[in-house]
């Protein structure tokens, strides 16, 4: 029944029913309604400040507002908060005069609009809806006769919070719309017709074989095969009927839907029998089955949904490479204790789906459903095609190469190639990618040692020549940063500007930088002094200018066992180029003896020249 | 930046009774002998004291190059938007009396609410702070630069209201007191100089006109407005000046969509100071307040943020914030080069049009379905 309420709610989602609220998510409200009945008066103190804020926003729901004051004035009681005595109210006559004052409030909110309306009286009405009798009589006396006693209306304020809790805190935490289960909900039945109709296909292959084997019955094969193709139509419908309702609930909740398609992918994942792409059998009976037993099929779906919305990759992507980055660096926190099995496939298996994210995206490019450039020029015009800037998403990807995975590397070089600048497809071919490093790793684990020798000798050189070019462009990068920049920085950093980029998203969001997917914005200080706790701006910004890398170039150079460091020499540090979002904790140190240490240029050059003496 | 829209005046067609052209020509006249009039207009609300001080206005125009305007409704303002006090100078007639046009002010302060009862002391800064303004930039009649000046004031004639309207006529001492009236006595105000103690009169004149419109009884037919429609609507013409003029943007849901879109300014926080005009709000809650969010872009410049009448060079939407980049997000349509001085937000209680906020693809997170906002009736 509540389901039906909130499918209802969602298909007619741009007729009527929204309304302005001052939270922006209904986890917020939660949060409130949570801590604000809670016995921990910190908690209370924190909720009150939260309906503070929403207060301001103007659109608070009386009910929330009255709840908040009468909470205050019982923190400002002695009765109720024994412990805060510094801050109370002494006086019991100002006390009971809040009280008063809060109920008469509350009386006149709920019953006077019903009053105006119908004329009824006010006690009648109270009743009504379930207000306490007290609290009308309380009301009535304040206004008309004597302050009532504090004894008393301290007890009614206690009975007046739990009207509004059974009378609008519990019936609206029961309202709140669960967009994930609907979403869920609309998924299963893709799934279920998706599945239907490979089944269907299946028997129909079967049936032709059949009839091909037996040649006979012709007037019934034709009939069955009649039914079967009128069915699979109807299949086809439904399945698109779906797809496009998924659709639109992604028009209006994108975060949602994409992290549905990850549930249902990480399910895949967890299950480690179906890592290939395993066909479907059958005879399934789909209702007591895992939500998704096939990659193939979460693969169909975001096809067919991202005809409809090509930016769904995007967001796609988005989620999987950040849940990549944060698996990676929640590992390199601890470094010196190696992931987990199940997160080392984990990974594997997020990288794995980038490239095939990606090639989708390029068909959509292609057949220029979806506009992809190297920079996004801020338009103020609406664009059919939305442009999409790929910069970003390359360097996110360039960075999370470090995780060692060749999919990564791969997806690198194909999003170059989308974005059509061969100069950086180029460029980017020169790093030391791992996947080149894999076939290295292949070719001398089948040959003699000898031949071994000359490929360490090989990757050695290379390593040098790849270090001379890092040394010579951070130089260059030193000389151009202490340059005109910091003048830039200054008058930029303090002034208003045109924000350099940006993609239409929805009012009290922040865009991201390569996929449709806005993201609420973090609103919470840190501290009360933010200036304070403001992380510096790191400049990437300014990357789009030109090409050449401005940073400092600490080199960071890992090896997995230290007996054959200079053999196993990995550069990650190319993408420094680039200059990453990301903050590597590891950055400018080395792997030395077993322990990271940090190591300056001089100590840098000094261990070039050893690899040079090493190879002669 | 003129817009035409019509206000909800209905069609009607404006009519103007012999009294008042004699009473705007008698105003009109004055300036012959002596400084150029400042005239008050003042009477209770849907009385037509707008439409007076417009053809007011039409009438100064012929024999001055432009006329000052000071406008003291915060929530039915002349030219500019609700929250806001302005003194505009203009010198265009206005062709058509019952519309409303969008005017960019000379200088204005943002109050923050669409009535006075908010903030009675502050209301009464602005209007004082203001007035200053005008007698010191415009009306310096040694160097017969003096522009004579038109005061419109709030429709709210009763308690404090009244208090207010007598407060600001004792501070501002007008040369003219226009007085429209109604049928219903006891909704107008006192007769004569109702804001003096009897004595001085000195050079006032006190003109009471009459609604212009009557029934057949002879009785004042109000001109009754949707406030809050109005009010939304001068937020989006206001809002569609962010766009160049031949951008199509006629549906709520077109600006809505262009809002979306738009690429924003961005300043850095840290540099911005913010004033909440009628809340208190914790420190820590200050973001969570101000997104999504409409706010007066207003000069500190060095003053205390406690006192009043910060100039404000008009208004914004905090469009989003990014604090980790201490970044924040505004869209306005105040050129570029008028912004670099503001260094102070002031958020007040001028809501956001939901209209802004709903648009497909980019429906904003503030607004909710299922929010429960009627009580279950357990009987009936």
């Amino acid at each position: 029944m509540m389901e039906d309420m909130v499918m209802i709610g969602l298909r007619n989602e741009f007729m009527a029913g929204y309304k302005l609220v001052p939270w922006s998510t209904w986890g917020q409200w939660n949060f409130v309604r949570e801590s604000i009945f809670s016995s921990n008066p910190e908690s209370v103190a924190a909720a009150l400040r939260k309906v503070a804020a929403w207060r301001s926003r103007g659109c608070l729901p009386v009910a929330i507002d009255v709840t908040a004051v009468i909470l205050e004035i019982q923190c400002q009681d002695p009765f109720f908060r024994e412990g805060l005595l510094d801050s109370a109210l002494s006086s019991e006559e100002l006390l009971a005069m809040l009280y008063c004052m809060a109920i008469v409030r509350l009386v006149n909110v709920f019953v006077e609009p019903l009053h105006k309306k119908t004329r009824r009286s006010i006690s009648e009405l109270a009743e009504a809806i379930g207000l306490p009798r007290a609290l009308i009589d309380i009301r009535h006396e304040s206004s008309h006769r004597d302050l009532p006693s504090l004894q008393l209306v301290r007890l009614a304020s206690v009975k007046a919070l739990d009207w509004l809790k059974s009378n609008y805190w519990e019936p609206q935490r029961k309202a709140i719309p669960d967009v994930r289960k609907e979403i869920r909900c609309r998924l299963r039945e893709m799934i279920h017709y998706l599945k239907a109709k490979y089944t269907q296909r299946m028997k129909a292959k079967r049936a032709k074989r059949s009839h091909q084997l037996r040649a006979c019955g012709k007037l019934s094969s034709q009939v069955t095969g009649k039914i079967l193709s009128s069915k699979a139509i109807d299949f086809n419908k439904r399945i698109s009927k779906i797809s496009i309702s998924v659709c639109r609930v992604y028009s209006a909740y994108p975060l949602d839907v994409v992290s549905v398609l990850m549930e249902f992918f990480q399910l895949h994942v967890s299950d480690f029998s179906d890592i290939t792409d395993k066909e479907i059998t059958e005879e399934t009976d789909v209702c007591h089955e895992p939500l998704i037993n096939s990659m193939s099929l979460l693969k169909t779906i975001i096809t067919k949904l991202s005809h409809n919305r090509p930016r769904l990759l995007l967001s796609m992507l988005k989620i999987v490479l950040e849940m990549i980055k944060d698996i990676h660096e929640k590992g390199q926190d601890h470094f010196l204790s190696p992931l987990s099995e199940a997160k080392v496939c984990q990974i594997k298996h997020l990288c794995s789906f980038v490239p095939w994210l990606l090639m989708n995206l390029k068909t959509l490019k292609d057949s220029g459903r979806i506009g992809l450039t190297e920079e996004l020029k801020p338009s103020a015009g609406r664009d059919a095609v939305q442009k999409v800037s790929l910069k970003k998403l390359l360097r996110l990807c360039l960075s999370l190469s470090a995780v060692g995975d060749k999919h990564l590397s791969e997806s690198v070089l194909l999003l170059s190639d989308l974005s059509g600048n061969t100069n950086l497809t180029e460029r980017l071919k020169k790093l030391p990618l791992p996947c080149l490093q894999d076939q290295d790793a292949a070719e001398y684990s089948c040959s003699n040692i000898e031949s071994v020798i000359l490929q360490e000798e090989l990757a050695i050189k290379k390593a040098t020549e790849k270090l001379q070019y890092l040394k010579l462009q951070s130089r260059i990068s030193n000389v151009k940063s202490m340059g005109t920049e910091d003048q830039d920085n200054d008058v930029a950093k303090n002034s208003w500007i045109l924000a350099k980029s940006w993609i239409p998203c929805p009012i009290g969001m922040l865009p991201c930088s390569f996929s449709s997917t806005s993201v609420i914005p973090v609103l919470d200080k840190a501290d009360d002094d933010c200036q304070g706790t403001i992380i510096p701006e790191n400049n990437h910004d300014k990357f789009g200018k030109d090409h050449t890398p401005r940073e400092n170039h600490k080199i960071n150079i890992q090896s997995p066992d230290t007996e054959n460091a200079i053999k196993k020499l990995r550069l990650t540090t190319e993408e420094r180029l680039y200059s990453i979002d990301v903050i590597n904790p590891m950055e400018g140190r080395l792997l030395i003896d077993g322990v990271w240490k940090k190591v300056d240029e001089a100590e840098f050059f000094a261990i070039q020249s050893n690899i040079r003496t090493f190879v002669q | 930046m003129l817009m035409g829209e019509n206000d909800g005046a209905g069609s009607a067609p404006v009519i103007i009774p012999p009294s008042w052209e004699e009473a705007a020509e008698f105003i009109a006249r004055e300036g012959d002998t002596a400084p150029p009039p400042i005239a008050v207009i003042c009477g209770p609300k849907n009385s037509g004291k707008s439409t007076f001080s417009r053809y007011l206005l039409n009438t100064l125009l012929s024999r001055y190059k432009k006329v000052g305007y000071l406008d003291t409704d915060v929530g039915q303002p002349e030219f500019f938007l609700p929250g806001c006090l302005s003194v505009h100078i203009i010198d265009e007639r206005i062709s058509d009396l019952r519309s409303w046009s969008l005017k960019s002010p000379d200088r204005c302060c943002f109050f923050g609410d669409v009535s006075s009862k908010r903030d009675p002391q502050a209301y009464l800064g602005h209007v004082r702070g203001l007035y200053d303004y005008f007698l010191g930039e415009h009306y310096k009649f040694y160097e017969k630069q003096a522009l004579p000046l038109i005061i419109n004031t709030p429709g709210w004639v009763k308690g404090t209201g009244y208090d207010l309207l007598v407060e600001m006529l004792k501070y501002i001492s007008p040369t003219h007191v226009v007085q429209v009236r109604i049928s219903a006595e006891r909704k107008n105000l006192p007769k004569g100089a109702f804001w003096l103690d009897g004595e001085h009169y000195g050079s006032l004149h006190l003109i009471d006109i009459y609604s212009a419109r009557t029934d057949f009884f002879n009785q004042s037919v109000l001109t009754r407005k949707d406030a809050g429609t109005l009010r939304d609507r001068r937020l989006f013409e206001y809002f569609k000046l962010c766009f160049p003029s031949d951008l199509d943007i006629k549906t709520n849901k077109d600006l809505a969509y262009a809002l979306a879109s738009l690429c924003p300014y961005e300043v850095p926080f840290s540099r911005l100071k913010v004033k909440h005009l009628h809340c208190q709000v914790p420190n820590s809650e200050v973001f969570h307040s101000l997104n999504a969010t409409i706010v007066g872009l207003a000069i500190n410049s060095g003053k205390p943020p406690s006192s009043f009448s910060q100039q404000c060079v008009g208004l914004g939407i905090v469009r989003g914030i990014d604090i980790k980049n201490d970044r924040i997000y505004v869209i306005t349509p105040v050129p570029i080069h008028n912004l670099q001085k503001v260094d102070l937000l002031l958020q007040g209680l001028i809501e956001i049009p939901t209209g802004f906020l709903q648009v497909r693809r980019c429906l904003s997170p503030y607004m909710a379905t299922n929010v429960l906002h009627k009580l279950p009736e357990k009987d009936e």
